[in-house]
């Protein structure tokens, strides 16, 4: 029987993430008739599991992180540098001497040693497949290193996934890539240098494969994400909706925002038993980062049969128990650092039919924002049309001052030339609603467009400022944006810009409808699946709009949760690096 | 033996930071025992003539006390104090007096920090200060979770419990709210006239048309040609000169809105967390103020005033205009109720000091 061996270093206990993933993987590779072998950390005490355990190496992913950043700690003085060409020039040169010389060989040793100990315990075979979930430089070097010396090494298999972004924020951020890209593939073509060695390399999303791409090194493809559980036909409606913060307690994944929405919802939603909230609260490093502390320190005053803190990561079974008795997942993310990095704990609640909230921009946001395009594309046939724009009657110009109507070309092309094309429109007959269509012509280029909207009195006084950002998907050529009327409204300030100076936004078609209500009390559920929010301030807004439109919500998540299931789960990934070895 | 209480302010009582009293207060009614607050006490400024209940002033007077030998003479003399009343409760009003605990022969047995300030307002030596309180004090107060996030990040919290209690002095039995619709249809402005208060705003052209009355002491490097400048205001915008705070709580009900700013130059203006901005809400005067992190988000969550887009003129000019616009609509007249609301909710002082009594020691 071929040995599905799953290594991960940062495995020292039962809670945590990293478990949860290799318990995953090891079982579906059971069931695909793998021998399952789980490789951890030292400190690895747990027996009771369905297969081998070897708890063999010291150090873990995080303790080598600060190591394997060394060279974001390089970028960055480099980019704070005033000598940017010159040092560049020499850091082209002498590359691989750096490196050289940053590499931790102590760390890469121990990493290699720990390996020779458990290879010495098991033996290899060709078919087997040895899958290293947590990489960072320190362990593929030390498996290459490992590889030089074993010749039965190199038998079987290695795939290694990586999971930190090489680079943050949107594409149109990535200043002085190829410097950063150089020193990456200086480690990576090591690879080349060893042919007997079958290794390869993933990422969990794809906007990430496309950075780890970016290298031109050896090639990643986009793994998907195995700890899911499908949806329930009977799912649980708690009396009070209980909205979840799963994760460990940190900036990045706006834990800092939580004082606040609680107390936003509280008088009216809180306090009356309509939703009570549960938080994941230990922090991700022994003393907690300070936004963290006092965050913590402000939600443990709230009553805690009103606001659950869990001070500890749950294991594995109390983390699931938690998931799936949630009605509401809250996901604040900071956007920066998820534009291209996936979060497990998303496509767990989506694959369980849970609605979320989420950020804009984020590779969180884009799981399910064709639904919301779908869901208010419909708007205008279910909704009274006050008013309906298109081009013919819409004026679109690159700046106020501008004479060219754009609207009589065929295409509008924003591009970093002429990023923004701007009109007004007037609100007569005091629509409730502005719906926007932007279509795009197949030549397009861009991954998103940013809607901006000011609603303005009959004075021209700014009401109300909103951003949208829409990413486009694949499969489905428009946007769309559902913006709700002030009452005030009577000018609308329209801007559509392209957010990426590399890359052609080429729109064929604008369509605005406003629209009105069946009738006043009629409820309108703005979104679909979940909600993706732009702004930090809008999100207690947000989280309102999904509790008093539950009903849709959870049924739009559940319908949804089949596509996310069906790609997203453990089977999947184990075929999946299975093809890949056998295909060479 | 009941708790003594010693309350070491550095303020002058009644002329700012009325939250210390309000502390005092409340503390000395929680342990059962009278209290007394040293003060620095300018001898050229007047007595306020406020009086507490069971609260007992003892004043320090220094010419200047803000000045490097201004601060050293009144710390000499209030630590002579302290150490001579031998307090079992302590409050340290800012930065400005913490070499007072490291002075002290005997330790109280609860030490309060009230961090009104940012520590590095007053220079590196403060902040070194700051790093080193560990042992000396019980509880931390903050006024702002930005400004509790700053001193984390700077000093470190050194395991000391902390807590975040808003500058809101009122009660939550708000009463004596002004009908909208008899109000004297213009806006106030309370506070000091000064350069980081943006109050240079109101002498241009511009605003000159807009009905806004302007109260509080002038304290610019350029005395002279400020005072001139508003005292010759003439047109809607008019200065009204310093009045008490008493006699300002009086009047500040009748208006339509109140405005709240301070030129973001640094951290305490910009994590602001001004009184008058609890006060206005309290009196149902709805607040148009820039954008504080805590003025925009108690705005935001109650939808008792505007929030102007950023600290330039034409943002303040484009939001008071807004006000303006919505007065004498229903959307003016839920703004007053949504004041109502969040005083009674939290913006109040009964509900804040909840959050303290988490923290209060048995002594």
């Amino acid at each position: 029987m071929p040995k599905f061996i799953l290594i991960d270093n940062s495995i020292a206990d039962t809670s945590g993430h990293h478990y949860q993933y290799a318990m995953y993987c090891l079982q579906a590779a059971k069931e695909m008739g793998y021998d399952p072998i789980l490789a951890t950390n030292k400190k690895f005490k747990e027996k009771n599991l369905p297969w081998k355990i070897f708890p063999v190496y010291a150090g873990t992913f995080w303790e080598h992180e600060d190591y394997n950043n060394f060279f974001i700690k390089l970028y960055n003085r480099f980019e704070k540098s005033k000598y940017k060409i010159p040092l560049s020039f020499l850091l082209r040169i002498f590359g691989s001497i750096i490196v050289r010389k940053s590499l931790d060989y102590n760390k890469i040793k121990k990493f290699s040693g720990n390996t020779i100990n458990l290879f010495n315990k098991i033996s290899l075979s060709k078919d087997d497949i040895i899958f290293l979930p947590t990489s960072g430089f320190v362990e593929i070097l030390g498996i290459l290193d490992h590889a030089k010396k074993y010749q039965n090494v190199t038998n079987p298999s290695w795939h290694f996934l990586f999971r930190r972004n090489i680079f943050i924020d949107s594409p149109e951020k990535y200043s002085y890539t190829y410097l950063k890209l150089r020193l990456y593939k200086i480690i990576f073509d090591k690879f080349f240098d060893n042919k007997r060695l079958r290794a390869f390399f993933y990422t969990d999303s794809d906007l990430l494969t496309e950075q780890y791409n970016l290298i031109k090194s050896v090639k990643f493809e986009t793994l998907p994400i195995p700890h899911t559980i499908p949806c329930k036909e009977e799912q649980k409606i708690n009396h009070a909706l209980k909205i979840t913060y799963l994760g460990d307690a940190r900036s990045e994944k706006g834990f800092h925002h939580l004082p606040h929405i609680i107390q936003d919802l509280w008088p009216e939603y809180v306090r009356t038993g309509k939703v009570s909230f549960t938080i994941q609260s230990n922090y991700n490093i022994p003393e907690g980062e300070t936004a963290a502390i006092v965050s913590r320190n402000q939600l443990q005053l709230f009553p805690s049969d009103k606001v659950k803190l869990l001070l500890k990561s749950p294991n594995l079974d109390e983390y699931q128990k938690i998931l799936t008795d949630s009605n509401i997942v809250l996901l604040p993310y900071e956007k920066t650092n998820y534009f291209a990095r996936s979060s497990g704990i998303l496509v767990e609640a989506l694959a369980f039919g849970i609605p979320v909230l989420v950020p804009s921009g984020t590779w969180l946001s884009r799981q399910f924002i064709s639904q919301i395009y779908k869901h208010q594309y419909d708007f205008k046939n279910n909704l009274p049309v006050i008013d309906e724009y298109n081009d013919s009657s819409l004026i679109f110009r690159y700046s106020p001052t501008s004479t060219i109507d754009l609207t009589e070309q065929k295409i509008i092309t924003l591009d970093w030339r002429n990023p923004q094309a701007q009109c007004w429109l007037w609100n007569h007959n005091s629509a409730s609603f502005l719906l926007a269509v932007i279509s795009f012509d197949k030549q397009n280029s861009t991954s998103a467009i940013e809607l901006y909207v000011t609603q303005l009195t009959k004075n021209k006084l700014s009401i109300k400022e909103n951003s949208y950002f829409l990413q486009i998907v694949k499969n489905l050529d428009f946007v769309t944006a559902l913006i709700p009327l002030e009452k005030n409204t009577k000018k609308i300030w329209l801007g559509i810009n392209a957010p990426y100076t590399e890359t052609k936004a080429l729109i064929s078609n604008v369509q605005i409808y406003f629209l009105g209500m069946n009738n006043e009390t009629q409820k309108i559920p703005l979104s679909s699946v979940g909600i993706i929010y732009d702004k930090p301030n809008e999100i207690s807004h947000k989280l309102k709009e999904i509790v008093d439109n539950y009903q849709h919500y959870s049924r739009t998540a559940r319908e949804f949760s089949k596509e996310i299931y069906d790609t997203n789960n453990a089977k999947s990934l184990v075929k999946m690096i299975t093809k890949r070895a056998k295909n060479t | 033996m009941p708790a003594k209480l010693v309350c070491v302010s550095d303020v002058q009582l009644g002329f700012g930071s009325p939250q210390i009293a309000k502390l005092v207060q409340f503390l000395s009614k929680y342990y059962s025992t009278k209290a007394i607050i040293v003060e620095p006490r300018n001898s050229i400024k007047q007595d306020s003539k406020t009086s507490y209940e069971n609260i007992s002033i003892q004043s320090v007077y220094v010419d200047d006390p803000y000045s490097l030998d201004g601060r050293k003479q009144f710390l000499t003399k209030a630590h002579k104090i302290v150490e001579k009343l031998n307090p079992t409760i302590l409050i340290i009003c800012t930065t400005f007096n913490l070499p007072i605990l490291f002075q002290l022969k005997s330790r109280p047995d609860f030490v309060i920090y009230y961090y009104l300030e940012t520590a590095w307002g007053y220079g590196k030596k403060d902040v070194e200060m700051n790093k080193k309180i560990r042992s000396l004090v019980d509880l931390i107060i903050f006024t702002e979770e930005n400004r509790a996030v700053r001193f984390g990040e700077v000093c470190g919290f050194q395991d000391i419990p902390f807590c975040i209690i808003y500058n809101c002095v009122n009660s939550s039995n708000v009463n004596a709210i002004i009908e909208p619709n008899k109000r004297n249809d213009r806006i106030i402005y309370q506070g000091t006239i000064r350069e980081d208060a943006l109050t240079y705003y109101f002498l241009d052209q511009k605003i000159q048309s807009t009905p806004i009355d302007i109260f509080g002491n002038i304290d610019s490097r350029e005395r002279d040609f400020y005072e001139r400048k508003f005292i010759e205001l003439e047109e809607e915008v008019n200065y009204k000169g310093s009045v008490s705070s008493k006699k300002l709580e009086n009047i500040r009900k009748h208006y339509i809105y109140s405005i709240v700013m301070w030129n973001p130059i640094n951290e305490n203006n910009r994590f602001a967390s001004p009184n008058k901005f609890f006060e206005s809400i309290a009196s149902g005067v709805p607040v148009i103020a820039a954008p504080h992190p805590q003025c925009e988000m108690l705005i935001n969550r109650y939808n008792c005033g505007l929030i102007m887009q950023d600290w330039t003129f034409d943002s303040f000019y484009e939001a008071i205009q807004l006000g303006m616009e919505y007065f004498g609509t229903e959307k003016y007249e839920q703004m007053v109720k949504n004041c109502l609301k969040a005083t009674k909710e939290e913006l109040n002082w009964e509900t804040q000091m909840d959050k303290l009594k988490t923290f209060l020691k048995q002594v």
